[in-house]
């Protein structure tokens, strides 16, 4: 059953076994599993519940935005530097995602593990990750699925002598619209509101929709978690409609994301021995260049990214020094209102180059980054976002850069467009060496940030971590953490598929907690 | 013009927020242009819920400069695309909100100490896109900030708008429009008094 905002009249009181605390790949996928055990569950979204079924993802940016995203799409860093790219629905962050689908590299794994992360080995992981994968129908995409830009990237990645592989898809019966940020309007996409959240809703999981969650609630004398508190918002305003629900439970599960979970944490007022929590936020920016060719190219239809490279994944350093690498490097999608604003300029010359926006083509990086930034609750109590690019990260993205525009001009590009402030253009791949010296930083680029992680870290040391193995909170008994938050650094991939292999291992915990 | 080093932008709003005001006092002492009456000429018939009418006036200006003029492309009035950041803003308050206004505010009184002799409002269009040209390649922290934060407001709400996809070469959506009752769109604004 799932209850949205305006269908509370009154306020609401559950007792269960397990209270979950949002509805994305961490959420739903420990509640689909709780609740296909046998246990209890109440899941608790802010967001609302939005569904094709009822032409809600209607393909209109500004539309889907207001519904489906956090901050409505226009958070930012103090500093302007990252845009947050969160979920705020039901199915969380993955209703706008690409439906990239990596399994965690071993490599990254076995760093995870010298972290003190245990229980989450390779050979853990691998039969999970075979269970998801089936159950979002992950698999390579077709060539048709690979629109022009795909095309050209992998003609261009050839020439340079690069590895090019299909990136795997969760998708099923894909119409190819290119609306895939905007959330599917076709079911196709295997997000957590088409997958995990309807088999625990079918399981008996009870869901509130547009409930916000105010305090993680403890008992005074155990500190241990006890179940919830949350508002019930009007979802027409965004602000509170005077009901609320109070959910007791044997087990609390703080699954809200990356930006969220640690917010939440924080104004639970929760314990913070280590000092880690809101430390250490990872948010893989992404550097991106556009290009003009000679063909239309529209950049907003069809699979984001149907191929890609890995082999710049892995930083290479000598001697200690960053010589390259540390990121993904995949063709670009965007839409139309995203590149308008995206592309430098303004005025007279900004609006003339958009009427040759369908031969624009693109490229994005996920940086893997070292640095991490933070999180803090200002005297309001709202959350300040603090990041900022620094170190070997500003060289990975200069790298990024690099990269990708020497793939673009291998593959045909007249004209490569840099993003930043002073509107930089390169004419040839002999120009490549100005990135060298652009200014990348302080909000001269604005840098999406969709994969936030880390602050709420995992390891073995109450001392130097906020959660165990187990995913249980060092400090707080009964209160567990499923979701990016956790990771002690970047997977190096999209982190999707991660999020809701690690959930499986903290349901597994949970239930033996639970017996 | 101040030249600021940190790196929060909040702190370089605060800031921007107070120096404006400060050159606020001097239109008062009738070193600036005139107030009320002359913002409220550029409403238009718009009825601003967030924004003052003073920060509405800003906006639409500001917008006219940032989106200028090419092919077939319908204007920002048309669009109503101040009244449409107007009402997000009204729907995201906090920071964003506070930002957006500090902002307004900067770039309305911030010229007359860079040399353009008066209020950005009452400037020519060639001496706005001059401005707003210097701010765009700007190393200062705080007009960066500021600068591109107007800027992606106004482009990305500008061409949300289904009469400007022609001109990029877009066909559109290919659902229905659902109307959203907490959306920004045009749907969702007040008639024109």
């Amino acid at each position: 059953m799932i209850i949205e905002g305006h269908q509370v009249d009154s306020d609401l009181y559950e007792e269960v076994d397990v209270v979950v605390i949002g509805s994305g790949c961490g959420g739903a996928t420990v509640a689909k599993h709780l609740s296909e055990a046998g246990h209890s569950v109440v899941i608790v979204e802010q967001g609302g519940y939005f569904t094709a079924a009822r032409g809600d993802f209607d393909q209109l940016s500004d539309n889907m935005l207001a519904r489906i995203d956090g901050g409505r799409g226009l958070d930012t860093s103090v500093n302007g530097e990252i845009a947050l790219m969160y979920g705020n629905c039901v199915g969380g962050a993955s209703v706008h995602y690409w439906a990239d689908s990596w399994r965690l590299p071993k490599d990254r794994n076995e760093i995870y593990q010298s972290l003190g992360v245990t229980g989450h080995e390779h050979e853990v992981l691998d039969p999970i990750f075979t269970e998801i994968e089936k159950d979002l129908n992950v698999h390579l995409a077709d060539p048709v699925y690979h629109n022009r830009m795909n095309q050209l990237f992998s003609d261009g990645a050839r020439k340079l002598g690069w590895h090019v592989e299909d990136v795997p898809q969760a998708r099923r019966g894909c119409v190819a619209s290119g609306h895939c940020y905007q959330g599917c309007s076709y079911d196709a996409k295997q997000s957590q509101l088409v997958t995990y959240v309807p088999r625990a809703i079918k399981a008996g999981a009870k869901l509130y929709a547009d409930c916000s969650v105010e305090s993680i609630d403890q008992d005074i004398s155990t500190g241990r978690a006890t179940g919830v508190t949350a508002r019930v918002l009007d979802r027409s305003t965004g602000k509170p409609s005077g009901h609320t629900l109070s959910v007791k439970a044997r087990i609390v599960v703080l699954a809200a994301g990356g930006y969220a979970s640690p917010v939440i944490w924080m104004r639970s007022k929760l314990p913070n021995g280590s000092g880690q929590v809101g430390k250490n936020l990872f948010t893989n920016p992404n550097p991106y260049l556009y290009a003009f060719y000679d063909e239309p190219i529209y950049l907003w239809e069809n699979i984001p990214a149907a191929v890609g490279t890995s082999d710049f994944r892995l930083a290479r350093y000598e001697d200690g020094d960053y010589v390259e690498g540390g990121y993904l490097l995949h063709p670009n999608q965007i839409q139309v209102e995203f590149l308008a604003a995206t592309l430098s300029g303004f005025g007279d010359d900004h609006a003339q180059q958009l009427s040759r926006l369908p031969y624009i083509g693109g490229a994005v990086s996920w940086i893997d980054d070292e640095h991490g930034g933070s999180i803090q609750l200002n005297d309001l109590g709202a959350p300040e976002y603090r990041y900022k690019l620094k170190g070997n990260d500003v060289l990975k993205v200069r790298d990024a850069m690099k990269k990708q525009a020497e793939l673009l001009f291998a593959s045909g590009a007249r004209e490569v467009l840099v993003p930043d402030m002073k509107q930089t253009r390169l004419m040839s791949p002999e120009d490549i060496p100005v990135l060298e010296a652009i200014d990348v930083q302080n909000g001269s680029i604005l840098f999406g940030a969709p994969h936030p992680a880390g602050a709420l870290r995992m390891g073995s040391d109450p001392e130097t971590s906020v959660v165990a193995s187990t995913h249980e909170a060092h400090e707080v008994p009964g209160l567990y953490v499923a979701d990016p938050s956790v990771f002690p650094m970047q997977p190096s991939v999209d982190p999707s598929l991660t999020i809701m292999a690690f959930s499986i291992i903290a349901a597994r915990a949970i239930e033996e907690a639970l017996l | 013009m101040l030249k600021q080093v940190h790196q929060s932008r909040r702190g370089f709003l605060k800031a921007g927020g107070a120096t404006a005001a400060g050159i606020a006092i001097l239109g008062v002492a009738g070193v600036a242009a005139p107030g009320g009456e002359h913002y409220d000429a550029f409403l238009e018939g718009e009825s601003p819920t967030a924004l003052s009418n003073k920060e509405f006036a800003v906006l639409t200006v500001a917008s006219e400069t940032l989106i200028g003029q090419a092919g077939d492309l319908p204007s920002v009035r048309e669009t109503r695309t101040a009244a449409r950041i107007d009402r997000e803003l009204s729907m995201v308050q906090g920071r964003l909100l506070t930002d957006v206004k500090a902002s307004l505010l900067y770039i309305e009184y911030a010229p007359m100490l860079a040399g353009f002799g008066s209020r950005f409002t009452c400037m020519a269009s060639s001496e706005r896109t001059a401005y707003m040209e210097r701010l765009s390649h700007t190393d200062d922290a705080l007009e960066r900030s500021i600068f591109f934060g107007l800027r992606f407001l106004t482009i990305f709400f500008f061409y949300s708008d289904n009469r400007t996809w022609n001109h990029l070469g877009y066909g559109g959506p290919l659902v229905d429009a659902k109307f959203y009752s907490a959306g920004n769109r045009i749907e969702n604004l007040e008639g024109l008094t």
